[in-house]
């Protein structure tokens, strides 16, 4: 009783040809044809086997014998050793095989790696300064305008200040000096013959309230800050020249031409603050 | 060493003999009768023999669906688990479909008998069957059973034989029809009545029997306790003629006829007589068909026992129409021959041959599961002898008789290729 192959579905190339109704058409293919027995066959005698369209004899089929007609499956078998064909042995087609050789005209990769190395690295660095400098300029974007900063004004907390102490805070870039006097340096502030000075203002003048004095902390010799409890005189003493002011920040000795600024402040009413500007 | 080998030798034969070939035990709690019988070899072999061959089926092709989803998914493991596993424990599952019965066999080393019995069970208890394994894995090796024996005329004689000679029964096919509409609920319908009590044997090669009567009553107690069971009519012979267009392959023919009854020694032994088998080889057999057909042409014997009828014929086959004419006289004219009377040594050697056969048979795994299941369902002693033993009854008086009864009921005849030109039954003279 000789089997015969039954034509089944095959993975075919692209090259094959179709017929009008899409079928695969292969003119010199005889799928019907056995396999050549050969001794590479590792079944001999059996070279049906190795074809992949056919069910090989130990996956099961069709046996009669004494037992009759049977038809077998087989679930798990040990197949005969074989070796698959994972790569075949003809020629590679290539799609342009007459490319020429450019090899000679390549440059050594390994010659100008110093260059490549530091052309990456100073790319690197203009890169990163580009990216910090953008991202500046866009923060500064979100900064107050100078015209919105002339008008600024500060708000300060008075009850945090003790009595006898120095608060300097920053107005409109300049800083401004807050000092709490006690009654004796108002005392004495007021007792000097304020006629008789080089930039004559009296106490009263320069406060609203007279344990409070506040005023601008530039020197108005040439502009330096002055240190505050010091001098002659018991008030700043500018370190650049030698200006002397008093306590109620007049200027006393020294080449400071004129007393230190007042500058345009309130007192708000019951919190205790000065809003200063 | 020698001397080592050759006591171990007898060792095994003294065993093997001392024993009872097999025993049968019918379980009470399961209902599974079981069968074993150990020769001492390394490999066991544990086969799950169902009454759930083709001729029990309701509906064409369903026994065939079944036998190819076996070992698919169970309620205790999925398919690809099975297979994983039963490699893991280097094992083989097979499932063979015959006319009678479905046989689920697990070949395995001694000592995984526990695995390999759990997973048959499984299946024969709690198989799933399930609608996306029918449609992706099973669907296809039924196609491809189908499309095989499409392409092989021998095998498309012998089922049209089968199915002019017993029409419903016997007659229906191994396989499964091109274009079928069987779903998940006709399998399951016929697994449910083909599964349960009484319909369900296990037969163990090389595996103690008290093991294996354990590991049955465990894991089969969960079996179907339905009480139903696969049941078809009593076989009934008809005969007739059918003509079957074939392309590519050899132009065949198949003459035969049909026996009801239990199989008889004396078919057997006609069988033998006609066969063509060669006993040496490059030569022709002694066979009266052997000499006398054309060059190129063969004739097979062709002899299948079931458990209620029988189909002895002649399958002719030859590259062309002419060969198989003549090749077919040929055999007609031994089978008369046979029936007027052999010469009492042609008899004897034609019993010798058959009972050899018979005996030789029974060595291999499927030929014991086929002998062994037969008896165990029958219900008579399980035991290889007195399948022998009725060779020795044989004498050229029966045989005769034998023969001339069997030919004298209406022939069977299918032949495959140009149904134009292949002999007619009116043209062998019947």
């Amino acid at each position: 009783m000789a089997t015969f192959a039954t034509k089944r579905a095959t993975t075919l190339a692209p090259t094959v040809r179709t017929l009008a109704s899409g079928a695969p058409i292969a003119p010199r293919l005889n799928l019907a044809a056995r396999g050549q027995a050969s001794e590479h066959d590792h079944d001999h005698g059996h070279s049906e086997s190795s074809r992949s369209d056919i069910r090989p004899r130990w996956a099961g089929g069709v046996t009669f014998s004494a037992a009759g007609l049977v038809s077998k499956t087989v679930t798990t078998v040990h197949s005969p050793a074989f070796q698959p064909r994972l790569i075949h042995t003809s020629v590679a087609n290539k799609d342009a095989p007459q490319v020429p050789d450019y090899s000679k005209y390549r440059t050594d990769p390994g010659s100008n790696r110093a260059l490549s190395y530091f052309m990456v690295g100073s790319l690197g660095v203009l890169s990163a300064s580009a990216a910090k400098s953008s991202i500046s300029e866009f923060l500064q974007t979100m900064a107050a305008s100078a015209d919105v900063l002339a008008l600024a004004k500060v708000e300060v907390d008075l009850s945090t200040i003790p009595e006898g102490k120095n608060v300097i805070i920053k107005w409109r870039g300049k800083p401004v000096f807050i000092r709490h006097r006690t009654q004796s340096e108002v005392d004495e502030a007021r007792a000097v013959d304020w006629k008789s000075l080089r930039d004559p203002q009296s106490d009263e003048d320069r406060v609203q309230k007279p344990e409070w004095l506040v005023m601008l902390g530039v020197c108005t010799h040439l502009g330096c800050v002055p240190i505050g409890e010091a001098g002659d005189f018991g008030g700043w003493f500018c370190p650049c020249h030698g200006s002397h002011y008093d306590i109620s920040g007049r200027a006393r000795k020294g080449p400071a031409p004129l007393n230190l600024e007042v500058p345009a402040y309130e007192f708000t009413d019951g919190d205790g603050k000065v809003i200063i500007g | 060493m020698l001397s080592a080998r050759a006591l171990n030798l007898q060792r095994i034969t003294a065993s093997s003999s001392s024993r009872t070939f097999a025993t049968a035990v019918a379980d009470a709690a399961s209902g599974v009768r079981v069968a074993a019988v150990d020769f001492g070899q390394p490999t066991s072999a544990v086969t799950v023999l169902v009454k759930a061959g083709s001729r029990f089926q309701n509906k064409e092709g369903v026994a065939n669906v079944l036998k190819n989803f076996a070992f698919k998914s169970t309620a205790k493991r999925s398919a690809i688990g099975t297979v994983r596993e039963a490699e893991l424990y280097g094992g083989l599952l097979s499932a063979s479909l015959g006319r009678e019965h479905l046989a689920l066999t697990a070949e395995f080393l001694r000592g995984d008998e526990a695995f390999f019995v759990d997973v048959l069970s499984s299946f024969v208890t709690s198989a799933r069957f399930t609608r996306h394994e029918l449609e992706e894995y099973v669907k296809p090796l039924v196609e491809s059973d189908a499309e095989a024996v499409a392409s092989n005329p021998a095998t498309r004689a012998l089922e049209a034989a089968h199915a002019l000679a017993f029409r419903s029964g016997l007659g229906s096919s191994l396989f499964a029809p091109a274009h079928n509409d069987i779903n998940v609920a006709d399998i399951k319908a016929f697994a449910s009545s083909a599964f349960a009590k009484g319909n369900v044997a296990v037969i163990g090669t090389n595996i103690d029997s008290s093991t294996l009567n354990k590991l049955v009553e465990q894991s089969f107690t969960a079996a179907t306790a339905a009480e139903g069971s696969t049941a078809a009519p009593a076989s009934k012979y008809f005969g007739g003629e059918t003509r079957l267009e074939g392309s590519g392959g050899p132009q065949t023919l198949f003459i035969g006829f049909g026996a009801e009854g239990a199989p008889s020694a004396e078919l057997a032994a006609l069988a033998a007589h006609l066969s063509t088998q060669p006993s040496v080889k490059w030569s022709k057999s002694l066979s009266p068909i052997a000499t006398a057909i054309p060059e190129g042409a063969q004739v097979q014997s062709v002899y299948l026992p079931y458990s209620d009828a029988s189909l002895f014929g002649l399958l002719v086959q030859a590259e062309s129409v002419g060969g198989v004419k003549e090749a077919a006289k040929v055999a007609v004219e031994a089978l008369r021959n046979a029936a007027k009377g052999l010469k009492e040594e042609e008899v004897k050697g034609a019993v010798a041959r058959a009972k050899f056969a018979a005996a030789s048979g029974v060595e291999s795994r499927e030929g014991l599961v086929n002998v062994l299941g037969a008896k165990i369902f029958a219900g008579s002693e399980v035991s290889v002898e007195s399948t022998l033993s009725a060779f020795d009854k044989v004498n050229a008086a029966s045989f005769s008789k034998a023969v001339s009864s069997l030919i004298s009921a209406k022939p069977t005849l299918v032949t495959v290729g140009d149904s134009l030109n292949l002999p007619h039954t009116d043209e062998l003279g019947f």
